[in-house]
């Protein structure tokens, strides 16, 4: 039996990431994938996604500037090259994590593992033993059993459409639902969101969400808030989605309906019962704040273990059992962890909303400032909003929500500010570069006290 | 052995011909000059001539193809060739996907979400096998342009959907009629009337023009017309006469001769004169070359051979566009005057009225006279006024005494 450092099973951001990192700091390492290595993020995840998001800003920017007349007419794209485009990136990215694991002397098991007693994994016939595991066996799309689910399809059917669907209903406004939705209604189709909850991203700051409502809905989705999916029938090519709001069932037709309610742990090859892993109420490995599992020396990290399933929680939740299996004790801070929906125009945020501030005992005060007082943001064409959670008493940083173009890039400055609770004092002497859509950030910290400088 | 029959060049503005019949079917046995295919270009109607004898292996095109010159549009061999034929086609076919593969334009969609969706191919097409067409590419297109769903047209033949069962669908249908008292019905345009109204709104565009009128006392040609039949047994027409008096004028003014192309008037050494001959589908204007080193007979010869392809479509393109004078004669439909439009890039255009006899006030007396009013369009960018008048002073000189001719 062949012995390891750490065996890591799955090989998408978490599991390529901990390895690497583990390697690097001198452990053998064998990493386990039964798929392509990048896990869901690099082949039907978040690149795949963006690679689509990116093509449908373009497509809108042009039909802005041919709105101007700055362009004399918009032209034609064609969406099978764009699926071939997002399928050479996607080869690039697979590519260049085994390269990375080969420079790391990383030994890739193509195969589906099972993990078994005491830090042993078996894989295609043979065994592994390492003095550490880390589960990084993800999440697949929750297809909820209504009737007619065969009718619809998940989000990696979704990003591998060969042609936009003319009709695109989207049962699901969380994260997944409303950035394919976003991507389809820039490529020309008429989509519809159905959303169980009374409200979308309940967890959010609700000023930003009523601001990311209006954008959505400018940009053509059809978001109705409230409708339970009773069932998605089938008549030819023709699909028609029912659902319940407010006790009447109404029915909409669609050519193509993505299921996008949410994601399910991946426990292929993890008998829990039978090795005695502990799982919580809803289905994920529980595991503490170091990433360790009731298990002596096994750790899961990323969307098997539940919390926010996100690539960079993963990467995040990987360096701590990373640590902690190399003998520094590390543990994970998600009070930090940026959270990002590549709508069109995207939301980002980090720390905390006004209302769960107040539930910690702070004095919350909102500070915000509109994209139309930013030079770069007319410039662009962009709008949106910046919004600012600061402490009344303290004046620190508690939280940040910015809807609109680069929301997504400027959630690393804001994150840096929340960890660092920046003071309002801070704020007045940081310099932003101008002209910047970051400036707003600034400025809307500055409006929690009404010191904005480009606000009346 | 194997004959690919090509497509040959249809002259030198356009390289594209639209097919508009195919007269042989696969198997049919063809003489070397027989026509196979006639395609249409945007000036004539070209009759694409077997250079072979054999068998017709396969055929390439179909009626409404638009095909450029080189383009294959016909196999022939004999029987051995027809199997090996066979075998050669087979492999490349069954290496190809089974998928249908989309064309290059369909795969292409607006941008511009309120622009109109790029329209797919009918389902039932673009399901079946490329070899299963259900309707000729000129059915389809008139199809299209009428709003005529294919599948409710009937095959007269029961095969494929041809454009006269789309016709005559249409003129069955009584979808068009409604309430609305606006009903029109599109009038296709076939190549020709394209090109006659591309030209036509070119040179309303571009030249600017201007009108001189002459009336000429047509006596002296009247009584060359029928001395020449009397002598040679000739018929020659008042057209051919003028072609003569145009030569012989553009002698001493060579601006007649002269074409507006790329900026410049380039002035050509010899006169070549197009005659307008109405069709009734459209307008033709075959030339006669080199004018002016024909005699009056060989003149006649050139117009009636030209006015003969042109009724029967035989005209080639390079028979057209290469003067610098047209004529255009109405008298014949008894039209007194009227103005026509320079056929770009010539100089000038005559508009011809019929021959009146009309009262000449003659030493005291009104005596009856043979006349014919010539109204001359001139492309102002190379004549000017008094040039064209001169000009026509000398033209109607030698149509009023065309011994002078001789000179």
């Amino acid at each position: 039996m062949e012995q390891f450092d750490l065996l890591v099973i799955g090989a998408g951001p978490g599991g390529y990431s901990s390895a690497i990192e583990a390697a690097k700091a001198g452990l053998k390492v064998a990493v386990f994938e039964k798929d392509n290595v990048g896990g869901t993020c690099l082949n039907v995840g978040c690149i795949p996604t963006k690679y689509l998001l990116d093509k449908a800003l373009a497509m809108d920017k042009i039909r802005n500037l041919t709105g101007d007349g700055i362009f004399k007419d918009a032209g034609l794209f064609s969406y099978k090259k764009i699926q071939a485009g997002k399928d050479a990136v996607v080869g690039k990215l697979t590519g260049g994590v085994s390269a990375l694991f080969k420079a790391n002397g990383i030994q890739l098991v193509k195969g589906e593992a099972a993990l078994e007693k005491g830090c042993k994994v078996s894989c295609n016939g043979s065994e592994y033993e390492g003095k550490n595991v880390i589960i990084a066996t993800g999440s697949h799309p929750f297809m909820v059993p209504i009737s007619g689910v065969e009718n619809t399809i998940d989000s990696t059917q979704a990003l591998s459409l060969q042609q936009v669907p003319k009709r695109f209903c989207v049962i699901g406004g969380g994260v997944i639902g409303l950035e394919l939705a976003s991507a389809f209604a820039s490529f020309g189709s008429d989509v519809t969101v159905l959303e169980m909850l009374p409200d979308l991203l309940p967890k959010e700051l609700p000023e930003a969400v009523k601001v990311l409502k209006i954008a959505i809905k400018k940009h053509g989705l059809n978001v109705i808030t409230g409708a339970k999916v009773l069932s998605a029938a089938r008549n030819g090519a023709e699909k028609a989605v029912s659902y319940e709001k407010d006790g009447k069932t109404e029915t909409i037709a669609a050519d193509e309906v993505l299921m996008a309610i949410g994601r399910k742990p991946s426990l292929n090859g993890i008998d829990a019962k039978a090795i005695g892993l502990e799982i919580d109420k809803k289905g994920f490995i529980s595991v503490n704040d170091k990433m360790q599992t009731n298990l002596e020396g096994v750790y899961a990290i990323g969307d098997v273990c539940g919390g926010y399933q996100l690539a960079h929680a993963a990467y995040a939740e990987g360096e701590v059992a990373v640590s902690n299996i190399l003998g520094i004790a590390k543990t994970l801070d998600v009070s930090i962890m940026p959270r990002c929906i590549f709508t069109i125009p995207c939301f980002s945020a980090v720390g905390i909303t006004a209302e769960q501030a107040k539930e910690q005992g702070f004095d919350p005060v909102v500070g915000s400032f509109n994209y139309q007082g930013n030079g770069m943001a007319l410039a662009e064409g962009a709008s949106g909003s910046v919004f600012v959670i600061m402490d009344r008493k303290t004046k620190t940083t508690l939280g940040i929500q910015i809807v609109g173009e680069n929301a997504s890039e400027m959630v690393s400055f804001a994150s840096s500010e929340v960890a660092n609770h920046t003071t309002l004092d801070q704020w007045e002497q940081k310099i932003v570069a101008h002209p910047s859509l970051s400036e707003m950030v600034k400025e809307a910290a500055l409006d929690a006290f009404k010191l904005a400088v480009h606000k009346i | 052995m194997i004959k690919e029959i090509k497509m040959p060049s249809a002259g030198q503005t356009t390289d594209q011909a639209t097919i508009c019949s195919v007269n042989v079917k696969k198997g049919d046995i063809v003489k070397r000059g027989d026509i196979l295919v006639e395609a249409e270009t945007d000036k004539a109607t070209l009759p694409v001539e077997s250079f072979a004898n054999g068998t017709v292996i396969d055929i390439k095109v179909s009626e409404g193809d638009t095909v450029d010159a080189g383009t294959v549009l016909m196999v022939i061999g004999d029987a051995a060739d027809a199997a090996s034929y066979k075998a050669e086609a087979v492999a490349p076919e069954a290496a190809a996907p089974a998928a249908p593969a989309v064309k290059e334009e369909d795969e292409y969609q607006p941008i511009d979400k309120n622009a109109a969706p790029v329209k797919k191919a009918e389902p039932a097409v673009s399901a079946a096998a490329p070899n299963e067409v259900k309707a000729m590419p000129n059915a389809k297109q008139l199809a299209k342009q009428n709003n005529v769903d294919l599948a409710k047209v009937t095959s007269a033949n029961g095969g494929l959907i041809k454009k006269s069962d789309v016709e005559e669908f249409m003129k069955n249908s009584s979808v068009k009629v409604s309430d609305d008292e606006d009903v029109y019905a599109v009038e296709p345009q076939s190549r020709m009337r394209k090109a006659i109204a591309a030209r036509m709104l070119q040179s309303c565009n571009e030249i600017p023009s201007f009108q001189i009128s002459i009336n000429i006392d047509m006596t002296g040609a009247i009584k060359l017309k029928n001395e020449v039949l009397d002598a040679f047994g000739v018929k020659i027409s008042y057209n051919d006469i003028m072609c003569k008096a145009l030569a012989v004028t553009a002698k001493e003014f060579p601006l007649l001769n002269a074409r507006y192309e790329n900026n410049e008037i380039r002035v050509c050494n010899h006169t070549n004169i197009g005659i307008a001959v109405g069709l009734d589908n459209g307008l033709v204007v075959p030339v006669v070359k080199h004018v002016d080193q024909l005699s009056l007979k060989d003149i006649a010869a050139a117009n009636k051979a030209n006015i003969g392809k042109a009724r029967d479509g035989q005209l080639l393109p390079s028979d057209m566009g290469c003067g610098s004078v047209s004529l255009s004669n109405l008298g014949m439909f008894d039209v007194d005057e009227f103005t026509a439009i320079v056929n770009p890039p010539e100089s000038c255009i005559f508009a011809i009225g019929s021959i009146r006899t009309e009262p000449v006030f003659k030493e005291g007396v009104f005596v009856p006279c043979s006349k014919c009013n010539v109204t001359v369009s001139f492309d102002h960018r190379m004549i000017d006024g008094s040039y064209g008048a001169k000009l026509l002073k000398k033209f109607k000189a030698y149509m009023e005494n065309p011994s002078l001719l001789l000179f």
